[in-house]
């Protein structure tokens, strides 16, 4: 039986994919799990540097969740159910991580790729926060990941609409970064994370820490943890020998500590 | 199964008890790694509605293991800063009340994981101190944000800044536990409080930690909305109807 979410690696870049292209690689619970383990084991893995995620097939990155299961919910469930926290994980998964949007990113799929640090999308991708037309509410971090990218009148017309936008409307609202050819959709994806890759891991990983809290704070406090990371980067010998590889005009050997 | 602690559950009580009892039940990574893989646990399983932590031998816990530090390298403190925030949030998001039951020294690391419990019971040889800075270190492990919620800030400090101990009734006076009993009682009086609320409905204390603990951060209109959705969950749950129909009937009767 084929698995539902495989990993592999190219270089120092782990890559993830969902693998359900017959249910559009919707997401259940046991998938979601999975997905976070994945995510986990790479974050993990000392030889990998930036996690990419996406979807099987060229139909679909995640097209949503398990109806089935949804409906059989009820309130006290929803409060306990574990969705929401593993969306949250991955979203505080250490190393850089790149949603490589293939296909449909819709409600749960969308909040996948939301709680991803960038998003790369096939210029024939659909994404949407498509819950009200189910009668529910984006419960995975839609409705606040979303206004925090898009602003908030832009996401309140998405997710009160539940319409699904192209790539290209994606990219002018900043919902994704990119917008390339389908074909070129891995390659390009690769690229970027490659790139990423070269960098100190210590640098990436306290950036990513960095820019995220302080997003959520007040200046104040986000200039001093900005503050406290740089001290700290700067007791690294990764930092000595990015400034040393630059002035001696070759390559840096980040080793990560 | 696991090296550095035992859990053992009974009657919804889960009991996690710190095993290095020759070292004071000092914390290394192995034993933070246990502890959070138990909360995990313990947050999916509905048989565990409050939780005790104790430490085996005279003490609770007396902090960090210093053999592992002294010479940690850079990419691993990181990387042990994250296992030991998480730990506290492993505490603090679980949905269920959690006991702290003191004997001995509870100091350093100790004294952060007895804060971010729900409650502190002691021995009357228990006592405090944040003893970090002995060693060069910030109070780590959450508990300069607990403790100066617990003790209020002038306090906290003193203890932060000096290292002071501080023994049973004066932790007492000052608040920073809930109350003290002789040691041959301290078993008993906890379990006593986890019975009681191994009662009450676990959906109401699983909203009601997760509120208040946001209390002093929260702004009263977020907080009332907050406290809007959590008390339309609870009027769903069958604990409040069965409670309400309970009393009705008695009352009718």
């Amino acid at each position: 039986m084929e698995q539902a979410i495989l990993t592999s690696k190219q270089g120092k870049v782990g890559l993830i994919t969902i693998n359900r292209p017959e249910v559009r690689n919707a997401l259940d619970l046991k998938t979601w799990e999975l997905l976070l383990i994945a995510f986990n084991e790479l974050d993990n893995d000392n030889s990998v540097s930036v996690i990419v995620v996406t979807g099987a097939g060229d139909k679909a990155f995640v097209a949503g969740a398990d109806l089935n299961t949804l409906k059989a919910r009820n309130s006290v469930a929803t409060f306990y159910g574990e969705i929401p926290s593993i969306v949250a994980k991955i979203e505080k998964i250490k190393k850089p991580t790149i949603a490589a949007i293939n296909g449909f990113a819709l409600g749960g799929g969308l909040e996948l790729a939301m709680a991803c640090d960038i998003r790369i999308a096939a210029d024939s991708a659909k994404l949407g926060q498509t819950e009200s037309n189910v009668g529910i509410l984006p419960g995975a971090g839609g409705t606040q990941r979303l206004s925090r990218l898009v602003g908030i009148g832009k996401a309140k017309e998405l997710i009160y609409t539940g319409d699904i936008i192209t790539a290209q409307e994606a990219l002018s609202i900043g919902l994704v970064n990119r917008v390339v050819p389908s074909a070129d959709l891995m390659k390009e994806t690769m690229i970027t994370a490659s790139k990423i890759a070269k960098k100190s891991p210590i640098v990436l990983q306290v950036a990513k820490r960095v820019v995220s809290s302080g997003a959520d704070t007040d200046l104040a406090s986000a200039l001093t943890l900005e503050l406290l990371a740089q001290s700290f980067v700067f007791s690294t010998n990764d930092h000595m020998e990015g400034i040393c590889s630059f002035l001696e005009k070759r390559e840096p050997e980040f080793k990560g500590d | 199964m696991y090296n550095t602690i035992t859990f053992d559950k009974k009657d919804g009580i889960g009991v996690i008890a710190l095993n290095r009892p020759d070292v004071l039940n000092a914390m290394d990574m192995v034993m933070r790694e246990e502890l959070k893989d138990i909360f995990a646990t313990i947050a999916k399983d509905d048989e565990v509605r409050v939780i005790v932590i104790k430490g085996n031998g005279r003490a609770f816990c007396a902090g960090g293991d210093l053999s592992t530090m002294g010479q940690v390298a850079v990419g691993d403190g990181v990387k042990r800063m994250h296992n030991v925030h998480m730990l506290y949030k492993s505490i603090q998001t679980l949905g269920k009340p959690v006991i702290a039951m003191i004997q001995g020294p509870a100091t350093g690391s100790g004294l952060s994981m007895a804060c971010a419990c729900d409650f502190r019971i002691a021995a009357d040889n228990a006592k405090f101190a944040a003893s970090f800075i002995n060693v060069g270190l910030v109070p780590d492990c959450g508990i300069m944000y607990a403790l100066p919620r617990i003790v209020g800030l002038s306090k906290a400090k003193d203890m932060f800044m000096r290292a002071t101990m501080i023994k049973a009734p004066q932790a007492l006076d000052m608040g920073l536990v809930d109350k003290v009993v002789p040691i041959e009682d301290l078993e008993q009086e906890v379990m006593v409080l986890a019975h009681d609320l191994t009662d009450k409905s676990s959906i109401a204390l699983g909203l009601l930690k997760e509120i208040t603990n946001k209390a002093f951060e929260l702004s009263l209109p977020d907080l009332m909305q907050y406290e809007a959705f959590a008390q339309d969950i609870c009027f769903s749950s069958e604990a409040h109807r069965n409670a309400v129909k309970k009393f009705l009937d008695a009352r009718n009767k």
